[in-house]
């Protein structure tokens, strides 16, 4: 695996790198919150970005279609908490699992029909898939209100119908993985002094469980692409015409590639509503499709080559830039405006800062590389 | 393909007429099931419909161009936005007011067609997808020029439109000056006749022609000494001032600007609207611009509340509307792949 | 000759694309007048000297020419083709360069189209002519125009209508129409015009072109059916390894020369001393009629095979394999020969039906067809015979592993075994040593490694599968001499060692009869004729530009 370190990649982090100085000088931040801050998006983004990995493998090119799995995931947790609520599940690890269970088969469902369609519309798999995402979330805010949920902790309470925009996890599997095998704080561990914030509550800086899952779904994937069937699917998209007569079968293997990722997006939101603590329905999901996309190709990969390893650091870059930006431009702004109103104003720029990165580095991916094959 | 087998044509003639035809059928029998009154489906439908319908002329360039869907849209009607906020600021009103504001997003929308232009040169047989990345990324640097640059930089002053700080504008504004600036039925139709008279006029020029044979086949007109980069530069070009435009007009119909957030859905609607009307990826006519905005908009105002009644639940009118809108865009993009595959293999 | 000044001459033109020289100082000469046809199999050299002629960027990207190029006895250089057309020249080229929703008329006038004037031209004139753009098309004198060009051929075509529309016949006039309808033009060259006529409509073109050149234009006519030259032109040359072998008057030459001269007078010496149709032939060959072969069963059975491959169509071959034999394809390009095989392994859709050994074989199933002891080593080296960017050792074993599990660490995975990486290795250092491959191990690239040893490469991964039936294309193409010997060696041993049946599809008619016991020709996406490869190089010639489609077109 080769990690091609380019211009671009240079720049941001060396920015990353500023920030980061930035926050450690700081009197007024707490670098260790921060850090602890940083792991946790990095872990609960992780998994999304690793889904991107197979579709881009096998040439299918980015899956803007991954609210799909969003959805099928989310689907997995109310369901997981429905079903719980009606006695047929015990709470904690096996309603984190049945969750888990459901997301991942819904997913692939889900993932075998858009597979399916993906098939039909060769050269438009990037827009064709941006609309499914669209479409798809739209049709499931539909469901989300007419669905037959009863639970008094998922619904309105006002008309018997409809689960509420964001359902908190207390009391299910808030947290269940971010904490796992960890039993307690450490007493009398001083805080850095002048913190900004007190922890909301005793947690631990590094959380472990989270971490060690998105390693693992990293490792799995990984050590999939090293098998017959992985080799297959990276022939398939490394070069179409000769996985073809080599005996790969290119169609099946697009298939497994759209199932996996759409699978693994769905398993993904699991683990990221368990560290939120918080289930947000309807439009929600949408949020989390570009960032994914702008991680992986901060990580190098391009609209023809994607590592699990890309993915990895992609996930580690984007978070850590995100995280630190805003503290750090608002803890700047205070300092030195010195009471200035106006300059209160670029505390607005980590926002816009984050939307250019994000779409420039995906717009910077899809005109490189040259033009696509128009005949 | 040769041209022994050709499918008989007169089918082919009949087919642009399909998707028009059946979404009327629904809006009418989503009509007959709601309860909307038929003559506050008139005035609704006129409202949406004029303010409308200059966007969706905007898109029509770029499909005859070859450039697809021009989601890109987005950035014209931010240039739009900019105008206008510019001549409310100014408290410019009235005809001449209008006419000001019109100027203005010609200009400001010529100058950010450029580099829209020049980006989706470089994205071959993405344009679509690039184009509405691109819509996210210069949403980006429009809110650094409203937020931040916006009164020490940008010459604003109103102080009915900049934050208490003095920089940055306000999120919601109303537009008290250039609200309504359209001084009646007779100037509106005065101003849609004018814009087809314009485009029609482009198409029949040599640019017209050369936007056809780029469109048609970049390749052939590209041997021919026909400069095709230049030339879909051109098309990205007037279609972002004339979507600058549309969004002005839109705006003044309106008179409320959400600054930051109003641009958001303007290229998906215009996009479906013209889609509804019986255009494509690769076809698109000033007629089905029209047509589509007017079933368009009576879709949205006839289905959605009885799909609302039907499921007995309004809140899913907001969802419907998008899922629509979503749909009708996701299906043409199939049905295009789906003849572009099967016409190269 | 007692003729006017030629309109263009070439003199000793030479060209080479890296190592490869492909004209050898080509020399030819142009009057205004006549019909003059250009004719040479397929690498001869034609379309590299008409892109020279015509300035196509190709050439001067790979280096330029040597030679003179002199129109009306001026020498020119025409760098692009548009300098080309400014000296005179137009060029109707093989595919048609023509819009498909434009109508003739547009077509004709394409970027040329007269201009209104009008208020906006006076506009335009006043800012330097920047605005011409805006200028509105005068659609009556485009139309006006166009239709004079058209009568100047003297066809019928409604120029009004749109040429998707239009059948192919008219198309061509339409290209043709454009390209006289500049007004200098005095040189009309033609690629191959007659390749997707039906056989009235080609008729219709020839008459044409022969009142064209009555009207004083000279047209050089590039083709390889010797028919047409006979009806048609006044003088030819005759182009074969980049070297003129013979020109003159078609009056005074005979069909038959001419063919011989196509295919080269190497044909004539006995192809098959040491060669295996030599030592076995007569084994195989049942005598004078070669497709009537017996004592060998039958392998591989092709029955109205259609491929849609762009330009190398397949209408409707039929064939049969023998169990054991060395067989042929050969033709011209854009005749099918290359379709055949992509048809069968799905890389083109495909129609018609294929038994093996007496059972039938799906089209387009490339798994199936391996499982089954078919293997492919396509003509497309670097696009589809090899991973380019992958290691030698999973390109040589991707077949085996894939579909003969062979390579894995823990087959009872399926597809989740692993591979295991030093089998891949030994198998990998096991052929680079017996195909002698110049790398740098099993975890080299192919992508740094020559032509030759990539296409020792791929057969490796076809190789390893130990096929039954082997179909390999253009297994020596743009590769060096000893590489080439190699391969063919290495073929001919497997055939005679372990009985494994080769097809071979190969655009050159003398390595075919070096090692093939009989050779197919296909012509038009038929099986033309089967002949043995002692075949004298006349019968080769008749069959290689012979045969035309008698059916309309689909």
């Amino acid at each position: 695996m080769r990690m091609p370190l380019q211009v671009p990649q240079i720049i941001l982090a060396a920015l990353i790198a500023a920030f980061w100085g930035l926050a450690a000088a700081s009197p007024n931040l707490d670098f260790r919150q921060l850090a602890g801050d940083g792991l946790l998006r990095i872990g609960m983004n992780g998994i999304f970005v690793l889904a991107l990995v197979p579709p881009l493998r096998a040439g299918l090119g980015i899956n803007f279609g991954l609210p799909l799995g969003f959805i099928a995931g989310l689907a997995g947790v109310v369901t997981a908490m429905e079903l719980r609520q009606r006695g047929w599940s015990a709470g904690g690890w096996p309603e984190f699992t049945l969750a888990a269970a459901l997301a991942v088969t819904a997913g692939a469902a889900l993932g075998y029909g858009y597979a399916r369609l993906l098939e039909r519309v060769q050269g438009q798999e990037l827009m064709v898939g941006f609309y499914v995402g669209l479409a798809a979330v739209a049709a499931m805010s539909i469901v989300w209100l007419i669905a037959p949920y009863r639970s008094p902790e998922l619904i309105y309470p006002i008309g018997g119908q409809g689960l509420k925009q964001t359902i908190p996890l207390e009391g299910h599997f808030e947290k269940i993985l971010d904490h796992w095998g960890w039993t307690g704080w450490p007493e009398g561990e001083p805080l850095a002094p002048g913190a900004a914030r007190a922890p909301a509550e005793a947690r631990p800086l590094v959380p472990a469980g989270l971490l060690g899952c998105w390693l693992a779904a990293g490792l799995a994937l990984a050590g999939f692409l090293r098998t017959r069937a992985g080799i297959a699917l990276s022939m398939a998209g490394g070069n179409p015409r000769f996985a073809h007569i080599a005996g790969a079968g290119v169609p099946p293997m697009r298939r497994l590639a759209v199932v996996l990722s759409t699978a693994l997006a769905a398993f993904g939101m699991v683990v990221f509503v368990q560290s939120l603590g918080l289930v947000q329905l309807y439009k929600a999901p949408l949020g989390n499709t570009l960032p994914a996309v702008a991680a992986i190709l901060i990580g190098g990969a391009t609209l023809k080559r994607a590592t699990v390893l890309q993915a990895l650091v992609g996930a580690i870059f984007f978070q850590l830039l995100l995280v630190v930006s805003p503290p750090v431009i608002n803890d700047l702004v205070q300092r030195y405006s010195a009471g200035r109103e106006s300059l209160r104003a670029l505390e607005n720029l980590p926002d816009i800062l984050r939307v250019l990165i994000l779409n420039g580095f995906i717009l910077y991916a899809l005109t490189r590389g040259g033009p696509e094959e128009e005949r | 393909m040769s041209a022994g087998n050709r499918p008989p044509f007169r089918l082919d003639r009949l087919e642009p007429l399909l998707v028009p035809a059946v979404v009327f059928s629904i809006s009418m029998i989503a009509f007959s099931f709601g309860k909307t009154p038929f003559s506050r489906l008139i005035v609704n439908l006129e409202q949406q419909f004029s303010r409308n319908v200059f966007l969706v002329l905007a898109l029509i360039i770029p499909v005859v161009a070859g450039l697809g869907l021009n989601f890109a849209v987005v950035v014209g009607a931010m240039a739009g936005q900019l105008a206008i906020l510019t001549a409310e600021d100014r408290g410019w009103s009235g005809g001449s007011g209008l006419l000001g504001a019109l100027g203005l997003a010609v200009a400001l929308g010529g100058l950010a067609g450029l580099p829209t232009g020049a980006l989706l040169n470089r994205a071959r047989g993405r344009e679509m997808i690039c184009g509405l990345i691109f819509g996210y990324f210069a949403s980006g640097v429009y809110q650094f020029l409203l937020l931040i640059l916006a009164g020490p930089v940008l010459p604003f002053s109103s102080q009915r439109l900049l934050l208490p700080s003095g920089v940055g504008l306000r999120s919601t504004l109303d537009l008290k000056s250039m609200g309504q600036a359209v001084p009646g039925l007779w100037a509106y139709l005065l101003l849609l006749g004018l814009a087809v008279l314009l485009l029609s006029w482009l198409f029949r020029t040599k640019l017209g022609q050369d936007w056809r044979a780029v469109g048609l086949n970049r390749h052939v007109a590209a041997v021919a000494g026909i400069a095709v980069e230049r030339t879909r530069l051109l098309a990205m070009v007037f279609s972002t001032v004339l979507g600058a435009a549309g969004q002005v007009l839109y705006l003044q119909d309106f008179s409320t600007l959400n600054t930051y957030t109003q641009h958001d859905q303007v290229g998906f609607y215009a996009v479906a609207a013209l889609l509804v009307g019986g255009a494509t990826v690769q076809r698109a006519t000033v007629l089905h611009a029209v047509l589509g905005t007017a079933l368009f908009h009576l879709l949205i105002l006839t289905a959605v509340p009885a799909m609302a009644q039907l499921v007995g639940n309004s809140q899913i009118e907001e969802y419907c509307r998008e899922l629509f809108v979503f749909l009708i865009i996701g299906v043409s993009l199939v049905v295009h792949a789906w003849r572009a595959g099967r016409q190269s293999t | 000759m007692t003729s006017p000044l030629p309109v263009v001459e070439l003199r000793r033109i030479r060209k080479r694309f890296d190592q490869n020289e492909v004209l050898r100082g080509a020399s030819l000469s142009l009057f205004p007048g006549e019909i003059h046809a250009l004719i040479g199999e397929n690498g001869a050299g034609k379309s590299t000297l008409m892109n020279i002629l015509f300035g196509m960027p190709v050439i001067h990207r790979t280096g330029g020419y040597e030679g003179e190029i002199r129109i009306d006895g001026q020498p020119a250089e025409p760098r692009t083709p548009e300098q080309a057309r400014a000296l005179g020249l137009g060029m109707v080229h093989q595919e048609f360069q023509l819009i498909e929703g434009f109508t003739a008329a547009e077509n004709i006038k394409l970027n040329r189209e007269p201009l209104r004037g009008g208020l906006m031209g006076r506009l335009s004139s006043l800012c330097g002519g920047r605005l011409s753009r805006l200028e509105t098309l005068d659609r009556r004198r485009l139309r006006g125009e166009a239709r004079a060009a058209l009568t100047r051929l003297g066809v019928e075509v409604p120029e009004n209508r749109v040429i998707g529309e239009l059948p192919v016949g008219h198309r061509q006039f339409v290209e043709i129409a454009r390209e006289i309808d500049r007004r200098q033009v005095r040189a009309l060259i033609l690629d191959e015009p007659t390749a997707v006529l039906t056989e009235s409509a080609a008729e219709l073109l020839l008459r044409t072109l022969r009142a064209l050149a009555r009207s004083g234009a000279a047209v050089l006519l590039i083709t390889h059916r010797l028919e047409e030259v006979k009806a048609v032109a006044d003088r030819f040359t005759v182009l074969r390894d980049g070297e003129v072998v013979l020109s003159g008057s078609v009056a005074a030459t005979s069909l038959e020369t001419m063919a011989e001269a196509m295919c080269g007078r190497s044909l004539r010496a006995d192809p098959r001393s040491g060669s295996a149709a030599a030592e076995d032939g007569a084994a195989i060959q049942g005598g004078s009629n070669p497709s009537a072969q017996t004592g060998r069963p039958l392998l591989l059975k092709l029955e109205n095979l259609q491929v849609d491959m762009p330009g190398e169509a397949v209408r409707g071959a039929d064939l049969e394999v023998r169990a054991g034999e060395i067989l042929g394809i050969g033709g011209l390009a854009g005749q099918g020969k290359a379709g055949i095989a992509g048809g069968l392994f799905g890389l083109y859709p495909a129609r018609g039906r294929a038994w093996l050994e007496g059972a039938p074989l799906p089209l387009g199933r490339p798994r199936e067809a391996l499982r089954r002891g078919l293997a492919f080593l396509p003509e497309d080296r670097r696009g589809t015979g090899l991973w380019l960017e992958e290691t030698l050792a999973l390109n040589m074993a991707s077949s085996a592993m894939l579909v003969q599990g062979r390579f894995l660490r823990w087959p009872l995975l399926g597809p989740l075994s692993g591979l295991d990486r030093k089998a891949l290795s030994r198998h990998a250092r096991r052929w680079i040593e017996e195909l002698d491959i110049r790398c740098e191990g099993p975890q080299d690239r192919p992508i740094r490694l020559s032509g030759g040893n990539q296409q020792k490469v791929a057969l490796a991964r076809v190789l390893a599968l130990d096929p039954k039936l082997l179909f390999i294309a253009e297994p020596t193409r743009g590769i060096d001499i000893g590489a080439k010997e190699r391969i063919l060696r290495l073929l001919r041993d497997r055939n005679r060692e372990k009985g494994t049946t080769v097809v071979m599809v190969s655009s050159e008619l003398e390595e075919l009869r070096q090692l093939c016991h009989r050779i197919a020709i296909i012509s038009a996406g038929q099986v033309a004729g089967i002949l043995p490869a002692g075949a004298s190089p006349k019968e080769f010639g008749l069959l290689l530009g012979g045969k035309r489609r008698k059916e309309p077109d689909r």
